[in-house]
């Protein structure tokens, strides 16, 4: 099943995000001269798109090693991956699980299994598996 | 931002905090090319496995 998973989500939000997960550390919270404008063209243009599960997280992992930020873009774009699964009825061990793939697949560390078993899970979604109002 | 983001932020920073320690402040991934995350070991899903339990065992009761 295919959704504009991350249409809420647009850049003024990814922003804030990062702000909000830089502050507690004190870290500095700017954009990077070499990554932002490209990560915000590839997210402004796909983030509103209908796709798949497994396709909103590469989204995300290709916009972390875009590092649009100076700091904490891994976590910055796994939170936001992460939360996708909060629209899902989903029991809390397979709740868990399909966020920690979204995790891994984001930042990098997914092995090939772990990538393949996250986008059968993706392309395996239906419409009932959806929270009302989510 | 809506209203509705604004409940979103706080969700996404409220779980971004809690695995902020398994990630590198610095962008490792785009300069490396490898992802680093450290890895959270099985508690939380053993912890999951046994609150679904008991709330089975309790729903039974």
């Amino acid at each position: 099943m295919q959704r504009a998973w991350l249409e809420l989500f647009d850049w003024e939000f990814v922003i804030s995000t990062n702000a909000a997960l830089c502050q507690p550390k004190k870290a500095l919270h700017k954009p990077t001269s070499d990554g932002h404008v490209r990560a915000r063209q590839l997210w402004e243009a796909n983030h509103r798109r209908e796709m798949f599960l497994d396709e909103a997280a590469d989204l995300c992992r290709e916009c972390h090693r875009l590092a649009p930020f100076c700091n904490f873009n891994g976590n910055t774009f796994a939170a936001i991956a992460r939360n996708l699964v909060h629209s899902l009825k989903l029991k809390a061990d397979q709740a868990h699980v399909i966020r920690t793939l979204l995790g891994h697949v984001v930042a990098g560390t997914a092995s090939e299994v772990e990538t393949k078993e996250l986008s059968a899970f993706s392309r395996g979604l239906r419409q009932e598996q959806l929270k009302k109002h989510s | 931002m809506t209203q509705a983001q604004r409940k979103l932020l706080q969700s996404v920073v409220r779980d971004g905090l809690k695995i902020q320690n398994r990630f590198s402040a610095a962008p490792v991934y785009g300069v490396t090319g490898k992802g680093h995350l450290k890895s959270e070991g099985v508690d939380t899903l053993q912890k999951i496995k046994r609150n679904l339990k008991r709330r089975r065992a309790t729903g039974v009761a």
